[in-house]
């Protein structure tokens, strides 16, 4: 029943999944394992022994034996202080009266060997130690009222993570989408800045380190963004910039004025 | 905080060890023999019989070997017949005994055969039967949190009281004189008592000759004689006198045979003519 962790010590950090599993193995091994050999051996050699439960004990005790174990499997799974895990505690602690009292045979046991008849009543022994066992649900919820502070500080700091991640998360995403929207200027591969409302246009911005290769014969190079172009078209097709120069001169040219 | 669950986890250990301990000690002391019942077998039974009463006697013992003490401690028994009539029942209150000691005592059962008898119940006076003993103790242990129940069945054979009787073969014991062994098997338990007094009535043709009457004592086989006086010489070869019988009763102990309504039982003699 989770006892590697109940009594509200704090533990190393360990696995949560490794507890898990060991209390599974554990309580497998305590409440249907072993107890079926033993009822196996114990029936086997005193086949005159009888308790009202005799004729269904294995199915008895494999059935309360599961809830048991995943009764505890589930405590030992949720953190100490959780209601969770309370809940599941006082769920294995109950399951645990239950498999005492079909163990012992409802504390009734009959022998009768030859002309002898042997009975014993064993209820109020069977009360009391059931009565012992249950005392274990104070030490469950003194786990729980234990941890309960720094559960749910855990909790509170692990909600402000979340939110600090969420907020993150969605700032990111605001700024991915505010970047996205379409605009001149991630078009440009090139810095530049914008200029007044009477200067229509673009200037020209600081002349970029490197040296700029010259500029093939065929092939007209783009002021704003820097692209290749066709030496015909009077707009850049990367970045949509006019061509001013060829423009002009193809007004002049169009208009007979060259 | 962390204090606090583990004075509650100390807390709770103690309490869980010390049910254990005394679970422990309530229960073993029944599997390991330290507390031992020994009830009587057939063959510790002794009987005695007087006044019509039937006393069965059987010896029991309770050791107490445990570390609490008995209370409450009763043996009970009940007596049936073969019939499953209930001849006896009584209980036995033995009352507490302490931790570490043993009692000794006698199952007395007693059953008034007389009352039988004289109520039409015969059947045991003069024919052997199976006593069926129940015996039922029960008791308290561990400040009476636990109940302890042990019952025993025995049969007990019973041998009649009177067992056997006949009559030997008739002798010529003078002129006029005839002379009739009688012989009789009766229970041990009627050793020491007054002989039976055994009455013999001699009948030829239809009417008595002649009777005689002899004590037989009682415990075993034992024999008599009985005399008849005035019986013609003839009377065993002349075939007028047939059917040649003897007509008998006899008193064992207070018991008649035949048992009532019947007067007489009568035994031919023309087996030995």
């Amino acid at each position: 029943m989770g006892d590697n962790i109940s009594g509200g010590i704090p533990l190393k950090q360990r696995s949560r999944l490794s507890d898990t599993v060991w209390t599974a193995f554990t309580e497998t091994i305590r409440f249907i394992i072993v107890p079926l050999v033993l009822v196996d051996l114990v029936l086997s050699n005193y086949p005159q022994l009888t308790t009202p439960f005799t004729p269904n004990i294995t199915t008895l005790i494999v059935f309360f034996g599961v809830l048991i174990v995943s009764a505890s499997t589930l405590e030992v799974a949720n953190k100490a202080g959780s209601y969770k895990r309370m809940l599941f505690g006082l769920s294995a602690l109950a399951f645990v009266c239950f498999w005492t009292f079909v163990l012992f045979g409802g504390g009734i046991a009959e022998f009768e060997y030859g002309p002898y008849a042997v009975s014993f009543d064993m209820t109020k022994i069977l009360y009391i130690i059931i009565i012992g066992l249950s005392l274990k649900g104070l030490l469950v919820v003194s786990t729980f009222t234990t941890s309960r502070g720094s559960f749910q500080e855990q909790e509170r700091q692990r909600r402000d993570q979340e939110s600090r991640a969420r907020a993150a998360e969605k700032k990111t995403r605001t700024a991915a989408r505010s970047y996205s929207i379409p605009s001149l200027s991630v078009m440009s591969k090139v810095a530049f800045e914008v200029t007044g409302d009477d200067d229509v246009g673009y200037s020209k911005g600081p002349v970029p380190d490197k040296t700029t290769p010259p500029p093939s014969v065929n092939i007209k190079t783009c002021p704003v963004c820097g692209a290749h172009a066709n030496p015909k078209d009077y707009t850049c097709k990367a970045c949509g910039a006019w061509f001013y120069d060829d423009l002009l001169k193809g007004v002049r040219r169009d208009s007979g004025i060259e | 905080m962390a204090a606090r669950n583990r004075v509650l986890q100390f807390g709770i250990a103690v309490v869980n060890i010390a049910i254990v301990v005394l679970a422990f000690t309530s229960i073993w002391p029944f599997p390991s023999g330290d507390f031992k019942i020994d009830l009587p077998s057939a063959n510790d039974v002794t009987w005695s019989y007087a006044n019509g009463i039937v006393h069965v006697a059987a010896p029991f013992s309770v050791d107490n070997g445990g570390w609490y003490d008995v209370s409450e401690l009763r043996i009970s028994y009940e007596v049936r017949n073969f019939s499953l009539d209930i001849l006896t029942s009584d209980e036995l209150e033995i009352g507490t005994l302490p931790a570490g000691q043993v009692t000794y005592g006698w199952l007395n059962v007693t059953f008034d055969l007389a009352r039988f008898y004289s109520s039409g119940e015969t059947w045991m006076v003069f024919h052997d039967d199976q006593l069926y003993f129940d015996v039922h103790v029960s008791c308290f242990y561990t400040m009476k949190l636990i109940k302890f129940d042990a019952s025993y069945s025995a049969t007990v054979l019973w041998t009649a009281l009177v067992q056997d009787w006949g009559v030997d073969a008739p002798t010529v014991a003078g002129p006029n004189s005839l002379s009739v062994g009688f012989w009789l098997v009766t229970s041990n338990l009627l050793e020491g008592f007054p002989p039976a007094q055994v009455t013999l009535q001699l009948w030829g043709n239809g009417r008595m000759i002649s009777e005689a009457s002899t004590g037989v004592s009682l415990g075993g086989n034992h024999t008599g004689i009985a005399t008849f006086t005035g019986v013609p010489a003839s009377y065993l070869t002349d075939p007028s006198y047939s059917p040649h019988f003897v007509r008998l009763r006899f008193v064992v102990a207070g018991f008649t045979s035949p048992p009532p309504p019947s007067q007489w039982e009568t035994i031919s003699l023309e087996g030995f003519l």
